[in-house]
């Protein structure tokens, strides 16, 4: 193969940051569906962050942490999205900062998530097809129960159990681990 | 605040269905209280966790299928690159374990005159665990759990390290890593490659020096520190000093090198075959022999007898033989059995595959669901049957299932096609150490078949283990309405049972 023009230009300090997010995602993801429960919020939030990070990227000091970094914007983020939607039953700003300020580590997240996927085996057929109509189909508590012929009431609190069950279940695999 | 009640408050600010005074309460509670906060993010983790691992499983599950559309968004960003993250979640979803080096990264989806000098053999269908590959000679393709998908040309060293991630030591492969399989890495003595959402080659020559050729969408790759982005069209070499030269973009694209390799059905392979090419009319079981494969003609419980039907074949997969005539179940409880040549040998380290299309009439034109309905397809040891089967079906609410003795069963997410005629196709991996792992996939009939296996198979079943040789063919039958089968086929490899020429597309 024939060699030909030297290297195209270096990288930009925006397409570094945008490797790292992808990186970096499951975490930045946690985060942000962690203090935004809504999922179509929390997806509109992601991409603003991402956005935001492209912009100002210059001011991303290279070897510092990167997830925090971007935490740190995402937080002002669902903030702003408090704001704007000016809910009351949502948490007090001062609860969103306390919460941020305590967001765990990646390898905590990675921990979680490898004992959630042996957990979620454990869970009967139909729960799990709640959880999958609940996070993949995002139905309402009413539309489950239309197609799974349940009262709403009773899916919620299927599903409330199974996560308290799959909570319980990550904790009892992390002990095994440590 | 208790902890049930925080417990329960946290799960419906999660839900959102917070009262205004109860978020009152929680934030105060957050506020002050580290517990709460502990107790808020572990909470909040599963929530965000099932939302990933259940985002995955729709394109795993649903990919192909007729499911409701669901009102999930793909933000533009996961749609590109960023759900490589996501794909390793997903994959242990399916896998049930933890990554190890016993685990499977990788599927062996074609292999073409190879020579390997490690391991000795490498075959078709096979799942490959993390390990290091020598190729003397020919071509492979390797499917990653990840999604990223490799050519291996002769002469090359690669080591598989997990799903998403391994290592070229020397030699030529091409990588296609699309949508959900972006964030592919691939190490090489002097960089590190990390695919975002493309196609590229690579080539490790024997001074170590690194080519490579993006030739659809971008690459990163890693460099003295700094993080290059290279777009399709382009190409780089990077020596062992990690100097970096443009060079002229020359490498074969994905699909070239298999349409050079030319993938062919393999009636060789097959194991057993049955296409029940018989006049119209009823016979005694002793009567429907024939096909390959066997042991002995058909039998049936309590000796009822089988029928043969014509005229009922609409079937959108054209098959080599066996045009005429299929096997009617009839309605009510119903069960007919065959004695292989060749047993499933548990205890031996391979693969098999089976298919067979099954027709319902009546639910091509029937609106309402028949008051029962449910078909088996089970490969049973004859001397243990109870303690050694494995069992592939769907029953009422019509979710197809794998069912293996003692082990329990798993079912797939999402159901049957509706008023389709249906292809069923299953695959078994069999290991002397280790578990064996079960797939299970049933086509409708608009859904294309490839060269090679699918990415997403309806249920998958691991940590099986079985020693059995399971030499029995059962298909049973409890409905309300009758079904047809035919074109059994049992084989070694993905194309001994789906006859591929007849179904290559054009641009693999």
């Amino acid at each position: 193969m024939m060699t030909s023009d030297p290297s195209d230009p270096p990288p930009t300090a925006s397409e570094q940051v945008q490797i790292l997010f992808v990186r970096h995602q499951g975490a930045i993801r946690a985060f942000v569906r962690g203090l935004q429960p809504s999922l179509a919020d929390a997806d509109d939030i992601l991409q603003e962050t991402f956005l935001t990070i492209s912009r100002k990227a210059e001011t991303f000091e290279n070897g510092s942490n990167f997830v925090s970094w971007a935490c740190s914007i995402a937080r002002l983020k669902v903030l702003e999205h408090y704001r704007q939607h000016k809910r009351a039953t949502v948490l007090s700003e001062a609860a969103v900062h306390a919460l941020a300020d305590d967001f765990p580590t990646e390898k905590w997240i990675e921990q979680r998530e490898t004992a959630l996927m042996k957990c979620l085996e454990k869970i009967a057929p139909k729960t799990r097809n709640l959880i999958w109509r609940r996070y993949n189909q995002q139905q309402t508590s009413e539309e489950m129960a239309s197609d799974c012929g349940m009262s709403a009431m009773a899916v919620r609190v299927a599903l409330t159990k199974a996560r308290a069950y799959l909570r319980d279940c990550v904790a009892s695999e992390l002990q095994k681990i440590s | 605040m208790k902890r049930n009640e925080l417990d329960q408050l946290i799960d419906d600010c999660l839900e959102s269905r917070l009262s205004e005074t109860d978020a009152a309460w929680l934030s105060a509670e957050i506020e002050k209280s580290a517990e709460a906060r502990s107790r808020y993010w572990e909470a909040a983790m599963i929530h965000g966790l099932l939302d990933q691992a259940m985002q995955q499983s729709s394109l795993r599950v649903i990919s192909g299928q007729d499911a409701p559309q669901g009102k999930r968004r793909t933000p533009w960003l996961f749609a590109s690159a960023a759900a490589a993250v996501l794909a390793i979640g997903l994959t242990w979803w399916f896998m049930g374990n933890e990554p190890s080096s016993e685990v499977p990264v990788a599927t062996v989806l074609f292999t073409d005159q190879c020579e390997w000098q490690q391991p000795e053999n490498v075959i078709e269908g096979e799942r490959l665990e993390p390990q290091r590959l020598v190729l003397r000679k020919g071509m492979a393709i390797v499917r990653f759990d990840g999604g990223a998908e490799m050519v291996i040309q002769g002469n090359t060293e690669l080591e598989l390290l997990s799903a998403t991630k391994a290592g070229l030591l020397r030699g030529d492969v091409v990588v296609r890593a699309e949508n959900d399989a972006a964030g592919f890495v691939l190490d090489t003595p002097s960089a590190s490659l990390l695919d975002l959402g493309t196609e590229f080659a690579v080539k490790v020559d024997p001074s170590q020096a690194t080519e490579l050729h993006v030739t659809e969408g971008e690459v990163a790759y890693a460099q003295h520190g700094v993080t290059t982005v290279l777009p399709a069209g382009k190409s780089v070499r990077l020596d062992a000093s990690q100097q970096a030269k443009m060079i002229e973009n020359s490498a074969p694209r994905f699909g070239q090198l298999i349409r050079q390799a030319n993938p062919q059905d393999q009636p060789k392979s097959i194991m057993a075959y049955h296409g029940f090419q018989f006049d119209e009319g009823s016979y005694s079981p002793e009567k429907i022999s024939g096909g390959k494969g066997w042991a002995g003609p058909w039998r049936t419980r309590h000796d009822q007898e089988m029928r043969i039907v014509h005229g009922q074949q609409i079937l959108p997969w054209r098959m080599n033989r066996g045009t005429v005539g299929m096997l009617e179940l009839p309605t009510g409880q119903y069960e007919c059995r065959r004695l292989m040549s060749q047993p499933v040998e548990m205890k031996q380290r391979g693969v098999t595959y089976f298919s067979f299309i099954t027709h319902n009439p009546s639910a091509l034109t029937e609106k309402t669901s028949p008051q029962q309905d449910s078909l088996r397809f089970t490969f049973v040891s004859s001397t243990d049957a109870a303690n050694s089967f494995l069992s592939f079906g769907y029953g009422m609410d019509q979710m197809p299932f794998i069912t293996a003795a003692t082990f329990g069963t798993e079912h797939s997410l999402s159901p049957i096609p509706a008023g389709q005629n249906l292809l069923w196709i299953g695959k078994i991996i069999r290991r002397p150490k280790g578990d064996d792992e079960v797939f299970f996939r049933i086509y409708g009939q608009m859904e294309e078949l490839d060269f090679a296996e699918p990415k997403t198979w309806h249920v998958n079943f691991h940590r099986v283990k079985m020693n059995a040789a399971l030499d029995v063919l059962t298909i049973s039958s409890n409905s309300t309405n009758p079904h047809m089968v035919d074109e059994i086929r049992i084989g070694t490899t993905w194309r001994s049972i789906v006859p591929i020429s007849l179904f290559r597309k054009t641009n693999p």
